[in-house]
Formats: structure tokens, sequence, C-alpha cells
């Protein structure tokens, strides 16, 4: 056992030890947190990249917008007694009835909540003209599509559930010590700062790596940190056990202890729901904002509470980080007020309110679009954080062996090289191929959604398979064709689908349809950029 | 790390010091965070929430930690001993706070 084997632990300097730390928990981590960015930061522009995935909406949503103009509907007092004659009439059974009688602005939609026999949340959409309820827009007319909301769901739990939430949280919990360890390896973290030297092979991935890390370290630390809050329960049950126990009765007690003190008790004597309306008008009086929803927990019992709740709306909810709603809960028997929350309140104490902001700051539901885009680039520079620190693993070690792993160490490497193809370069096809899937699809397939997000899959494992087989210089070179390609063809492929194309979205101001056309042609260029640069490498 | 001697003492030894990171970082953090739960001043549910938010600053810190020139053994007692004394404690306080 020499002296240089004993580095990085206890023998060696505290910035030796964590100098080994950051390149092994870095390394081990750096393709899934890679995958997490990547798809997180996508996941910002989540609502646009659903708009241009759903184009047969469009032409519906511009209608269902000119339909609220010319004719508003009506009052919200007769929206919320057409919504409680509906669930009085075909679903008097269920514990509660969630209305939403109208937008902030009194017109759109009259639509239904409750939880039906099998407990699951289900929606019924009411005429706001006649109160009659409408049928299931057609299914076969618009594409089943996840949307965006593939990436929302990819970046948190990888489409996986619980595990893949665990496998996410993990990474997020060694991303942070990475950025700890890597900050106290980092000598000269000012002055590096100031210092890029280009087309220095190792120095400038060095420098790369670096600069994006201390320019947004304060987003990267928080956005992990805030990622793992928002599931801390699920990850850090220990004292939620203490008070509590386990189990299913633990945990509804839990969180109705966290939440708006419970269930109310039911009576038995039956009392029939009182008129909303008066409920609405005071609610909205109380909080200072539009209603957006009334909810009745066990109608038709005289131990019914009612609840009303505020629209957020532009300018002031941007202000705020925690992004709750106002909300007003009363006794249906007495009219008495149970409780009050004002808008960007937390329903209990600190702890609350800061798990409330912190899920704000992490979703980026204040400040607006300027705030949105500032999000959009400093994921990408994290992205690039991993993207650039795994490829520096690998271009230190190819002129110099370090022999970490003894006879396998050669294979280790290879296996790295590869990984790191597919992990970067794949997962950008995987992403883009995604939204090719979407136009590529017949739009009346069964479990369509399903197969879009198969495509994603399909794609991810063949570059990986293709990273293993072709030396990493040419599957490098081929996975970025295929990236180039399919980014800046992408608006040519909506062409040829549906008929739509840029001049036209600018035309009619269709903002998101042209954002996520410009930015996948911008991903494109930077893959085309990627490629001359490995071309000139080569060269020389 | 050179592992050229693999498995080694050395790998061994290096083994048990990330386990000591992260499974005694976690226990103390868990720990950390049941004492908070009996102790911070407010409803149960919301020093639950409290404890679990600060328990990942005390786990980064105990990870950390572990990979500074502490002696190895030294690293397992310094994150075991306090997470079991935290852990006592809060079971003991439970009910107290609030």
């Amino acid at each position: 056992m020499a002296a240089a084997e004993r580095k990085g632990t206890a023998q060696g300097g505290f910035r030796q030890a964590q100098a080994w730390l950051h390149t092994w928990c870095g390394l081990w981590f750096s393709w899934l947190l890679f995958a997490v960015f990547l798809t997180g930061t996508l996941a910002v522009f989540d609502d646009p990249i659903t708009h241009w995935m759903t184009p047969e909406h469009h032409a519906e949503e511009a209608a269902a917008e000119a339909a609220a103009k010319a004719a508003p509907g009506a009052t919200r007092a007769q929206r919320l007694a057409w919504g409680m004659a509906y669930m009085a009439r075909h679903h008097p059974g269920a514990q509660m009835w969630e209305l939403w009688p109208s937008d902030a602005n009194g017109g759109g939609e009259l639509k239904v909540y409750w939880f039906d026999a099998d407990n699951r949340y289900a929606e019924a959409s009411l005429d706001p003209a006649t109160g009659r309820p409408l049928s299931k827009p057609d299914g076969h007319a618009a594409r089943a599509t996840l949307g965006g909301h593939h990436f929302v769901d990819f970046h948190y739990e990888l489409h996986a559930g619980t595990i893949g939430l665990w496998i996410v949280g993990i990474a997020a919990m060694a991303m942070l010590v990475a950025l700890v360890s890597g900050v106290i390896t980092h000598k000269r973290i000012f002055k590096d700062f100031f210092t890029f030297r280009p087309k220095k092979g190792q120095r400038s991935w060095l420098d790369a790596h670096n600069a994006v890390a201390v320019l947004t370290l304060p987003f990267q630390f928080m956005i992990a940190y805030t990622g793992i809050v928002i599931s801390g329960t699920t990850f850090m049950p220990a004292g939620k056990i203490l008070h509590f126990g386990t189990g299913p009765a633990a945990q509804a007690q839990f969180v109705s202890e966290l939440g708006e003190g419970g269930q109310p008790p039911r009576t038995g004597r039956p009392m029939e729901v009182p008129a909303l309306e008066p409920f609405a008008a005071r609610g909205e009086a109380l909080i200072g904002q539009a209603v957006r929803a009334v909810v009745i927990d066990h109608p038709g019992d005289a131990g019914a509470r009612i609840g009303v709740y505020g629209w957020n709306s532009g300018d002031e909810s941007m202000r705020r980080l925690s992004p709750t709603t106002g909300m007003a809960m009363f006794s249906a028997a007495t009219g008495k007020v149970q409780r009050v929350r004002l808008p960007g309140e937390a329903d209990g104490g600190a702890a609350m309110l800061a798990q409330s902001a912190m899920g704000g700051l992490h979703m980026v539901t204040y400040g607006g679009w300027g705030m949105k885009w500032l999000y959009f680039l400093c994921g990408l520079a994290g992205t690039a954080m991993m993207g650039s620190g795994a490829v520096l693993f690998i271009v230190k070690r190819r002129h110099r062996h370090l022999g970490e792993f003894g006879g396998a160490t050669a294979r280790v490497y290879r296996l790295v090289e590869a990984l790191n193809v597919a992990a970067i370069a794949g997962l950008a096809v995987a992403c883009v191929g995604y939204l090719w899937a979407n136009r590529l699809l017949p739009v009346g397939i069964e479990q369509r959604a399903a197969r879009e997000l198969q495509v994603f899959f399909a794609l991810w494992g063949m570059a990986l398979l293709h990273a293993f087989l072709r030396q990493p210089a040419r599957a490098w070179r081929e996975q970025l064709v295929a990236l180039a390609a399919l980014c800046l063809l992408l608006p040519v492929l909506n062409l040829l689908t549906t008929g739509d194309h840029l001049p036209a979205q600018l035309l009619r101001g269709d903002w998101e349809s042209a954002g996520v056309e410009l930015g996948a042609v911008a991903f494109g260029l930077a893959a085309t950029g990627a490629l001359r640069h490995l071309q000139r490498r080569t060269a020389r | 790390m050179n592992l050229r001697s693999f498995p080694s003492l050395a790998a061994l030894l290096l083994l048990s010091r990330v386990a000591a990171a992260v499974i005694g970082g976690y226990a103390l953090a868990a720990a950390f965070a049941v004492f908070l739960a009996a102790v911070l001043p407010a409803g149960r549910a919301e020093a639950v929430i409290g404890g679990m938010q600060l328990s990942f600053v005390v786990y980064l810190a105990a990870v950390i930690w572990a990979f500074s020139p502490v002696p190895l053994l030294r690293a397992w007692i310094g994150l075991l001993l306090p997470a079991a004394a935290l852990a006592a404690l809060g079971w003991a306080l439970r009910g107290a706070g609030a």
C-alpha cells in the first residue's frame, strides 16, 4: 500500500480527500444528473412544449377564446347552482364536490370534480351558458400525448414512481456533495472564474467546467436542495415516524395535521347544501382574490364545510415566492368563518411557509417569463457542468492512464467513454426524437401517449448500444450528426405533417410554438458547433 | 485513489469510509430530524417538516466531514455516537415540544 494509494482518505490532506470525493461522486452520478438537468431544464417550458405537441387544440383554444368573448355565459351564482345541481343528480354519494365556476374574470369554463367510487379524481365540464353537461371531445380528433409533462415527470421520478423518485433524490444529494467538495477542491475560485484558455484540450474543459459551475453556483445549490426538500418527507421520514408511526393511517393523520385541519366530522344528520353564491362572495372579500373553486366536504350532511379558493392572478402572484392561493373555510350549517388563509400564506407556521416557498423557487411559479428564461439558462449551465465534468474525467486520462482499477482500468475507461456519448448526445437525441414521434405516430392509434414515451426510451437505448459498438470519437460524431439533423429539421417535419411553419406562427403571435421550433434550431446549431470542434481536433 | 491492488486493505478501508459517509451520515441526519421533530416549538406536524428540511444540510456536512483527514474509526464514532444521542433525546422528549 503505497503512500499515493492512501491519498483521498485520512492520510492525505483535506483538499486531496475532497478532490477524490468530487471526482468519483461526480463521475458516477454525472450521467443521471445530466439527464435530470436537461429534462428539468426543458420542463421549465412544459406548457409551450405541450402546446406544440397538441396542434389539434390550437383551433379549439382560439374558438373557446372567441366564444368566451362573444358570449360570457351565465353569472357565477347561476354557474354554481348548475354545478351543484349536476353533482346532486349524478354523484350524490361523493364525499367531496369541487366546483370551478369560472376564470378570474367571471368567464371561461364551468367544471366540476369529485372522487369516484374507486377514489379516483373525476371531472365533468358543463356548458357555461346552459349548465348542460358537455360531451367529451372526440378522442380521435386530437393526438393523445404526455406533452411537456414527460420532461417534468422524467426529471424527478424517471417515469418509475417512488423508485425513480428515490434514485433522483440520491443523485441530487450526490450533486450537493459534489458541489461542496468541488468548491473546496477549487483553490483559486475567483481568479479561475475569469480564466478561459480555449483550444487547450484538458485545460479548456476544466476552465469550461469551472466557469459554468461557479457562475451559476447559487442556482445549482438552490435547485438541488429545494428539489430534495419538496419530496423530503419521503426521503427522511424519521421525524414523521416518531410522532405518527408508519402505515396509511399515520400518513393520513400527518397530512391532515399539516393541511387544513383534516376533514370535519360527519354528524349523520342530513342537511341540504345551502346556496353557494353567498359563501363565494364572502370568501372573495375575505381573501381579496377572484373565486377559482368552491369545495364542499360531506355534502348533504349537517357537518358539511364549504371552502372558497382564489385565483392567483399574474402580476400579484409574480412577486410572491410561495404559490399558495387564498382560501376561506365556512361551516355550511352556521355560515361561520372557520379559517382564512391569505394568498401567499402557508397553512401552518414558518416551516410550512418555507416548504411552500421552496416549492415555488424550484418550480419557478414566480417572476413570469423573464424568470423562466433565467432558470432555463441556469439549467443549461448545470447541464453543461455535468457534461463537461464527465468529459473532463476521460480527457484527463486519455493520454495518462491513472490505473485506478488495476487490470480492469482500460475496460472501465471504455465504459465511461460510451456512457458519456449515450448520456449526453444520446439523451439529447431521445428528447428531440420524442418530438418527432409526436408528429410521426398516427393520431388515432391505441396507447398513443405511451408509444411516444417508448420512442424516447428506445432511442436512448439504441444510442447506448451504438456508443458501445463504435469507437468513441466516431460515436460522438454520428450521434451529434443525428442530433443536429433532428433538431434543425424539426420545423420542416412540422410543416410536412401539420402545414404549420415559423412565419405563420410568428404572424399569428403563437410564441409558444415558435419558441419550441426556434429552441430546437438553437440546439441543432449547438450540436453543429460541437461537430466542428470534433473535426478540428481530429484534423490536428 | 489508486486501487491497483484491489481488493486490498486500502480498498476495504475506503469502502468503509464511503459507508460511514453514506450510512453514518444518513443516521445522523435522521436522528437530527427526530430531535428537531421533538423539540421545535411548533405543532408536531410542523416540527416534523422543519426537522426534515434541515436534516439534509446535516447529511451534507456529515459526508464532507467523513472525507476530511479524520481516522476511519473516529469518523464512524463521530457520526454514530451523536446520532444515537440525538435519537434517544428526541425519543425521550417527544410530546414535550409544542
